[in-house]
This record gives structure tokens, C-alpha cells and sequence, in this order.
């Protein structure tokens, strides 16, 4: 574990210190497997349970993004990157519309989804949050699923809000609460230099920053 | 055929040869053309008045009796069209090719150099070329201009072949253009696909064009010897692996670049932009990168931002653009300084990506997005790569930029399926309302037009093409749109529409079904049924009245009216997946069980619709209904015949399958119901104006009315089932 954790914060910090024109890392080629039949898998029913969060980290940005993640393109302030292990079928990259990751009635922002992989790198952003996390980020209120097949441009805050209503009353949420056990806190201690806490919160310049860090985290999740 | 080098020069000696033998014979005498009386180099209307004003006397004798009579009325008549040498330089479509049916050849203006390039003539129509031996010239393409300024005739293979022209028309008097493998394609820069030439029958053997000569390429090239578009071009291609984009949205900054490495000895060349699709990367289209490159393209693949949506996308697609154009004198090291042309931009995009060139273009129409840069009037083409339609009718919408599709038929991704209207291609192709062309492979999947996609194959065990074939039908198809949009490449459109069985490259196999659409709509199309006007089945698009044997016509929408592909007869348009409820894309449909006719009547009273002779083809476009009773019974590909009727009551006939294999079967995709076959092919048809006039001499082109379209078991298919749409005469 102690060796995972090294990994994991020795990744982040050559990210973190790269220089602006470093290119986001490119995703090892996926699989090119040919084999006629293999075909592309079938969309999974939703509303469904996110699956397990391997790594989180909340982030706050010095400079608020605009996310396109959302038809009303809310201001991105701060959230929780997470690299999640789920349903490869679920979180397949297609071209047509795929189910939604919902944080809450806000779509997450998915970063540069690899086809096959079951691991899911995302942004579980706040949107138009007036400002910083205050007082600290409350990793407790994070709920995840997945939604209905969207584009999430086109997700509007009321179509979020009925998705996120509709995996509630389908016991979705409830059931991602349990998941998380007694200790939903674990996955941020993955990073924590204090085990007891949350912290260290990634403090980041802009959004590019932060998707590099999130890139950086899935990379120590598949080198482990 | 292919010849070796040393194959080509012992051909050559014995031309030589063969030449210097026979030269005396081009010197002889033309026959006469009795018929031509008023000297105009034609047999028409002004010798029928000459020969009446000479009634009973021997000024009209055609048949050398020495009177003006019935006899030579007849004779006059039966020759009602021909052309006559010896009055006038004879413009006339020598280059083609062989058909497996009637009538055996047709003009056509592209070759590939490694394979036989044919010449025929009509000697019924050119009266007095029978009989006599003629130098064939290869020449250097002039226009007109040219042509009266230089006279001279350079036959660029060093010597021209001799042509004994036989009685008969062309199916008589077929010969190979020898040598072309000679021709020097790629010399002194050219960056066309093949070389322009224009075909002289030296018909009095001066060695210049004089009155009497025969010429194909007065105005345009009369043969293209093309180089193979599968293959690399002329040029050494250099990369950059990465760059990183100004201006573009943050995480989505890197992009690739490819070049002639000799670019900077070459004038300003056109960019292609790349945008991949969802889950996609940007480094997966070296092989199209480096293709193009070697075709003189500055070309980048760009991080495209698909994941939100198209809208997204569609913003990478821009910015991208203006940064390359605003960074190619820094930009690997300044190796493209000043060399993009940023008025000639072409676009790729696949997928989402697809979608997104698309919605990008309609952004700078709209004026929603203004780029420092370049406008809309840079980009020469759109092509889009399976793509998708989230946006729908109003925004995933071409308008009239060139536009390209490319499409697998057994894609697993955007599957072309009847419940789902954002899988469905075709709706941006059927939106596009400017020069706009196909290219539908049965057996390619989503992914095999990139390098390293998920495998998403979905058609029937054992038709998987796979990524090679698919990616050299993509290599060529793209170049072809890109080399006819951006560089005015006289020969690329003919890669365009023709049939494999009469343009094959090599590189493809032959068990490969490749279904294209072409569509110039071009200002001079003269539209004989569209069926987007006048919507009652009596009557034409274009006002005349349609009547029908045998069968039933029916128009609507070009949709499928369900979810499913079942034959049902409540869809008429069954598997026509082109379009949304929002769009109005209309079409007709028929089946038949016998011998079957419809009949458009073409107004006389309109000039625009009885004078085709300025036009070149006749085209349509046709697909099998999927799963209909008829289709499953047919089994294979259909064949049907148009033809044309004049004033006179003289008609001439003309198979589609002479030029292919008729309208492809649908590819035998099963799922949305019972039965196998996918969405419509829409397939188009070009039949050559002058090969319905080789049928018949005597047709009258200036004066046409009707154009009748044959099915049934005299035409080759017992049943059928078959939509139709734009039926028109259309010209280069």
C-alpha cells in the first residue's frame, strides 16, 4: 500500500510541475483486437450504480472554467476528480449517445474515455459555486450514477435534475452510499499526506491542470 | 494490361514500324458524305430543305442516280445525325472504355496508367472515316485557345499509332491507345492525380489539327492517364509528431502535422484538417496523413473535444484551423512557412468528429463563429466519416460546401439503424445541397478507417473487408474529393461514381461492393424528376406528366416510416434511414413483376427540357428496397434501362449494368426485425448521352421527349424493387 501511495504522489507531482506546453499524456493504443463478432458492447440499463471509486482527490482552480458538460454551462470552481473501476459496457466511448456520470444534477466531466477500459476518469465538478471550497470539501455529499444516454451538451439542469430524481427513486443512490462503507473517505486518503484527512487539496491554476492531474491519477491506478 | 518497360519499347519498335509502312494510307482520300448537302459537317434539318428545294433535280442526288427522289429522302433519313468530316474540326469523345454488354464501349475520360486505355469511333456517324488508315496522336492538353494558336501535333509517346477505321460504329472500331505507360504523369511538378491529353485522329495526316480532323479534348482534357490514387504521390512526406495549438481549448491543444518535405519549393498549398471522433485519438491517422502529404496536402490531425458533444467539437474543428493558418511561420521550425493556401481548406472528420465538421461549417454560415483567420468561402470541402446526428436537420447540416461521405456498411457504431435517428449517416449527406458525393463499403466497420479503434464489426460472418481494403478504398475516395474540390482535378470526379468493373484499382479486391453516390448539382443540371415539387405521381418535378405500365409509383419522404427493417407495405421506404421527421428529402419507389415502363414526359415547349444535346449524361440514382419480397427473390443485383424518345418518335435504349453490376443487393445485415438487408444503397447511375446515340444515329438529343425507364424480365431482372431519385441531365 505504502509503495501505491509513493507512486501515486511522486505521478502527481512530475505532472504537476511539468511546463504548460507538455501535451496531456497520450492513452496507450487500446487493444487492437480484430476479431469479427467482438463488436461494440450493448448500452447497460440505466440509472446504475457508479461503480468503485479507486482514487479521489478534491481540486479548486484559481481560474473558474466554463464546462461544456451542461447545456447552461455552468462555472466550474471546484470538485473532486475520481478515477472510478466500473462497467466497461457503461463507460464505453461510443459515438452515439452514452449513459451520463451524474454527480449529483451536474454530468461529470469524463476525461479522454478509452474504449474496453473499466477504469473512468472524471471531474465531479460543482457548478456556479459562488467560491472556494468552504469550509473544506465534504466528500460525504458525492453521489454518483449513471444516467440515462445523453450528449451532455445537451443536458440541461432540469433534464439532470429528473435523470438524478429517477436513479434516486430507483434505489441507485441509496445503494452508492452503502458501497462506499464505513469509510467513505478512503479513496482521498490515497493521496493524503495526513491519512486522517482530506487534505492535501489540490490547489490548480485552471482546468488544464487539473485534467492533467486527473490523467496522472488514472496512470497510478493502472500502474498498481 | 500491364506492360513491362521492356515489353513497352519492343510494342513501341513495332509501331514504329507498323507506322512508317502504313503512313501512305492516311493520305487517302475521305470517302464522300453524299447526305451532307448544306456542307455543314452534319446530316440534319438544312439537308432535308436542300434536298426538297432540289426535288426532281440532281442537285439532292445522294444515291448517285441522278435524280433527287424518294430514295434519297430515305437515305437522308437513315442517316439523320452523322457527322461528316472534312468541313470542320470534329470535336468527339474518342477515349473509353469496354462494356460486357452493349454498347461495348463508352467514352469516358479517366485511365489508370497500368491498365489499357481504349479509343473507339462511330464510322456510321462520321461518315467517311471508313475505310481509311488515320494517325492516332497522344497529345499534351490545350483548350481551345491553345488550340488556335498551336496547331502542331506532339504525340507525347514519340510517334502516334496508325487507326484503320472499319465499317460500323464503335463496337467495330475499338483500339488500344498504346503506350500511355510512357506518358511522364508526375513530371514538372504536376499535382494532379493523372496527365491531361487530348486524342487527334489526324484524319488527313498533315500533322496538324485541320477541318476534317477528329479531337477529343477541344475544350477539356479527352483522357486522363491517371496515377493510381491508392498509392503514394510524388511527393516525400515529412512529419511532426506534436505541436501544441494556440488558442485552442485548453486540453485539447496537440496536433499533428504532415508535409512535403519540399514544401517550401512549392507554391501555397491546400490545408486538411482532421478531427477525430469520440474516444478517438488524434495520432491515429497516419496512414491518411502521410497519404495526403505525399499528395502535396499540409495536413493535421488535432485532440478533438468530443466528449461533451458536437458543439465542442465542432469548436476544436475551428480553432485548430486558425491556429495552423496563424502559426505555419513558426510551426516545425518554420518548414511550412508561407505555403498553406488558406483559401482552399478541407475538412475530415469522423464520427462525432463527423458531425462536427459539419456543424462547424454551418457555425460560419450561421456567423455564430468568426475566426480571425480563414471564412466560409475557404472551405473547399467537408467530408465526413460515418458520422452522427445529434444536432439534426437545422445544425448537423452541410448547406452547399462540397461535401463527402464515407460509410461502412457494417458499422457497429453509427449503425445506419431504423430507431435511432442520431446513427443515421445519410441524413447529412441527403442535407447537403452543393457538389456532393458517397462512397458506402459493404463489410468496413466503424473503425477500420482509423488506425487502432475498437473492433465494431456488425455484418454477417465471413464479409469483415477489414482495415487494409477499407483504408485503401478511404485513401483513394478522399483523395479524389480533395484533389476534384481543392485543385480542380479534371479526373478525379470519375473516381467518384464509376463502377469498379469499369475504373478498377487494383488495390481493391474484386470481391469488395463498393456503392457510390455522385451528385454535382450543378448549375447547368436539367432536373427531369426530383420529387420534390409537384408531389401528385401523374406529374413530373419538372411539370410533365408521368404514366406507368405494369407498376405502381410511388413518392414520399425518403425515410423509414418505422424501427424496424421488416418488409412491411405500410413503409414504403423501408431502410431508408436518410433523413428525420424535420427533413424533406423526398423519393420515389416501385416495384415490378413484369415488364414495366415509366414514362416522363418531357415538355417540348421548354427548350430546357427537350435540348439535351449540350449535356453529356443522363443520371439517376437507384437502391434495391431492403428485405422487400422482390429484393429476397432477386437475389443479387438488378438490372433496369432507360430510354430516351425524341420528336421524331426515334428512341434509343440503354442498360445500367452495360457500366457495372446494375443496383447493388443491400448488404445482408440482419437485426430490426425478420429477414436480412440493411439500410438503402442509394447508387448513381451516369449513362452517356452519346452512347444512347450510338444506339440509335438518328435520335434526336436537341430534341427529346421522353426519358423511360425499363424494368421487367426483357431487362434482366424477373422482380425488383427499387427507389429512385433525381433523375437528370447533367454535364462535367
Amino acid at each position: 500500500m505504502m509503495h501505491t501511495i509513493a507512486i501515486s504522489i511522486v505521478a502527481l507531482a512530475m505532472v504537476q510541475g511539468a511546463g504548460q506546453q507538455v501535451a496531456p499524456p497520450e492513452v496507450g493504443e487500446p487493444p487492437a483486437v480484430r476479431e469479427e463478432g467482438q463488436g461494440i458492447p450493448a448500452i447497460p440499463a440505466t440509472p446504475a450504480p457508479a461503480g468503485e471509486i479507486l482514487w479521489a482527490r478534491a481540486f479548486e482552480v484559481e481560474e473558474p472554467w466554463t464546462s461544456d458538460f451542461r447545456a447552461d454551462h455552468p462555472t466550474i470552481r471546484h470538485g473532486f476528480i475520481v478515477v472510478l473501476k466500473t462497467d466497461a459496457a457503461m463507460a464505453f466511448p461510443r459515438q452515439v449517445a452514452c449513459p451520463v456520470l451524474m454527480a449529483g444534477e451536474m454530468p461529470c466531466e469524463v476525461i479522454d474515455p478509452v474504449a474496453g477500459s473499466e477504469y473512468v476518469v472524471a471531474l465531479a465538478v460543482v457548478p456556479n459555486a459562488a467560491e472556494a471550497w468552504d469550509p473544506e470539501p465534504d466528500f460525504t455529499t458525492l453521489d454518483l450514477c449513471w444516467c440515462a444516454p445523453a450528449l451532455p451538451e445537451q443536458v440541461t439542469p432540469e433534464s439532470a435534475a429528473k435523470s438524478f430524481s429517477n436513479a434516486r427513486t430507483a434505489g441507485v443512490i441509496a445503494a452508492w452510499q452503502r458501497s462506499r462503507g464505513v469509510d467513505p473517505l478512503a479513496p482521498l486518503r490515497s493521496v493524503a499526506a495526513d491519512p486522517t484527512s482530506i487534505r492535501p487539496m489540490l490547489a490548480a491554476a485552471d482546468r488544464e491542470a487539473v485534467v492533467r492531474a486527473a490523467l496522472a491519477g488514472r496512470e497510478s491506478i493502472l500502474a498498481r | 494490361m500491364v506492360y513491362t518497360q521492356h515489353g513497352m519499347e519492343r510494342r513501341l519498335a513495332v509501331l514504329v514500324a507498323f507506322f512508317v509502312f502504313l503512313a501512305p494510307m492516311a493520305q487517302v482520300a475521305l470517302a464522300a458524305c453524299p447526305p451532307d448537302l448544306d456542307g455543314d459537317g452534319q446530316v440534319g434539318g438544312g439537308d432535308l430543305a436542300s434536298l426538297l428545294a432540289s426535288w426532281g433535280s440532281p442537285a439532292g442526288d445522294i444515291t448517285g442516280d441522278g435524280a433527287t427522289d424518294g430514295a434519297d429522302l430515305t437515305s437522308l433519313l437513315s442517316q439523320w445525325g452523322s457527322m461528316c468530316p472534312g468541313k470542320d474540326i470534329i470535336p468527339y469523345e474518342l477515349a473509353g472504355t469496354t462494356l460486357l454488354a452493349a454498347p461495348w464501349f463508352t467514352p469516358v475520360d479517366v485511365v489508370l496508367q497500368s491498365q489499357m486505355a481504349m479509343a473507339a469511333v462511330d464510322a456510321n456517324r462520321l461518315q467517311g472515316l471508313s475505310g481509311g488508315s488515320y494517325p492516332l496522336y497522344v497529345v499534351a492538353d490545350r483548350n481551345g485557345d491553345d488550340w488556335q494558336a498551336n496547331t502542331d501535333l506532339h504525340d507525347l509517346r514519340g510517334t502516334p499509332q496508325l487507326w484503320a477505321v472499319n465499317p460500323g460504329g464503335r463496337a467495330a472500331n475499338m483500339v488500344e491507345v498504346l503506350n500511355t505507360g510512357l506518358l511522364d504523369i508526375a513530371g514538372g511538378g504536376n499535382l494532379f492525380m493523372g496527365l491531361g491529353v487530348d486524342l487527334v485522329l489526324d484524319v488527313d495526316g498533315s500533322g496538324t489539327l485541320t477541318p476534317g480532323d477528329v479531337i477529343d479534348g477541344m475544350d477539356r482534357a479527352g483522357m486522363v492517364v491517371s496515377r493510381n490514387p491508392v498509392l503514394a504521390g510524388p511527393f516525400a512526406a515529412s512529419t511532426l509528431s506534436t505541436y501544441t495549438a494556440s488558442g485552442a481549448t485548453s486540453g485539447f491543444t496537440t496536433s499533428r502535422l504532415w508535409y512535403p518535405t519540399a514544401i517550401q519549393s512549392m507554391a501555397p498549398q491546400p490545408l486538411i484538417v482532421i478531427s477525430h471522433g469520440n474516444g478517438h485519438q488524434y495520432s491515429w491517422y497516419d496512414f491518411l496523413g502521410t497519404h495526403l502529404a505525399s499528395w502535396g496536402y499540409i495536413v493535421i490531425s488535432h485532440q478533438n473535444n468530443t466528449v461533451p458533444g458536437i458543439e465542442t467539437a465542432s469548436t476544436t474543428t475551428l480553432q485548430h484551423t486558425n491556429a495552423i493558418i496563424g502559426q505555419m511561420n513558426t510551426v516545425a521550425a518554420g518548414a511550412i512557412a508561407n505555403r498553406i493556401d488558406t483559401s482552399r481548406i478541407g475538412w475530415i472528420g469522423h464520427s462525432r468528429g463527423g458531425e462536427g465538421v459539419a456543424r462547424a461549417y454551418d457555425r460560419l454560415v450561421d456567423g455564430t463563429y468568426t475566426p480571425t483567420n480563414y471564412g466560409a468561402e475557404d472551405i473547399g470541402v467537408v467530408i465526413s466519416i460515418a458520422p452522427t446526428d445529434f444536432l439534426g436537420s437545422a445544425s448537423a447540416n452541410p448547406h452547399g460546401v462540397p461535401y463527402m461521405l464515407l460509410y461502412g456498411a457494417a458499422d457497429g457504431d453509427v449503425c445506419g439503424c431504423p430507431d435511432n435517428d442520431i446513427a443515421d449517416s445519410f441524413n447529412l449527406y441527403e442535407r447537403a445541397t452543393g457538389w456532393r458525393c458517397s462512397t458506402y463499403i459493404h463489410g468496413a466497420d466503424h473503425n477500420d478507417f482509423n488506425c487502432c479503434g475498437f473492433e465494431d464489426f456488425a455484418g454477417p460472418s465471413g464479409t469483415a473487408i477489414g482495415r487494409t481494403e477499407a483504408q485503401e478504398v478511404q485513401k483513394a475516395q478522399m483523395l479524389a474529393a480533395l484533389q476534384s474540390r481543392l485543385r480542380g482535378d479534371v479526373g478525379a470526379d470519375e473516381f467518384l461514381w464509376r463502377q469498379d468493373q469499369s475504373l478498377k484499382i487494383p488495390q481493391f479486391a474484386a470481391t469488395t461492393t463498393i456503392v457510390r453516390e455522385f451528385d454535382p448539382n450543378g448549375a447547368q443540371d436539367q432536373v427531369v424528376e426530383n420529387f420534390q415539387t409537384n408531389t401528385a405521381v401523374t406529374q413530373s418535378s419538372s411539370g410533365g406528366a408521368v404514366s406507368v405500365v405494369n407498376t405502381y409509383l410511388g413518392e414520399g419522404l425518403l425515410q423509414d416510416a418505422n424501427t424496424a427493417f421488416t418488409w412491411v407495405s405500410s413503409d414504403a421506404f423501408n431502410g431508408a434511414v436518410r433523413g428525420r421527421t424535420s427533413d424533406t428529402e423526398r423519393s420515389g419507389v416501385f416495384s415490378w413483376a413484369d415488364d414495366s415502363t415509366i414514362h416522363w414526359e418531357l415538355l417540348p415547349a421548354l427548350a430546357d427540357q427537350s435540348d439535351q444535346s449540350d449535356q453529356t449524361h443522363l443520371s439517376v440514382r437507384l437502391a434495391q428496397g431492403p428485405r422487400h419480397t422482390y429484393t429476397v427473390t432477386l437475389a443479387g443485383p438488378c438490372n433496369a434501362a432507360f430510354r430516351l424518345v425524341d420528336a421524331n418518335g426515334q428512341s434509343a435504349t440503354l442498360s445500367i449494368n452495360a457500366y457495372g453490376q446494375g443496383v447493388q443487393r443491400p448488404y445482408l445485415r440482419t437485426g430490426y426485425g425478420t429477414g436480412a438487408g440493411w439500410q438503402s444503397e442509394m447508387e448513381t447511375f451516369r449513362l452517356p448521352l452519346s452512347d444512347f446515340a450510338e444506339q440509335n444515329a438518328a435520335l434526336d438529343l436537341s430534341a427529346l421527349v421522353a426519358v423511360e425507364l425499363l424494368t421487367g424480365p426483357s431487362h434482366g431482372a424477373n422482380v425488383g424493387r427499387l427507389q429512385i431519385d433525381d433523375l437528370l441531365f447533367t454535364r462535367p
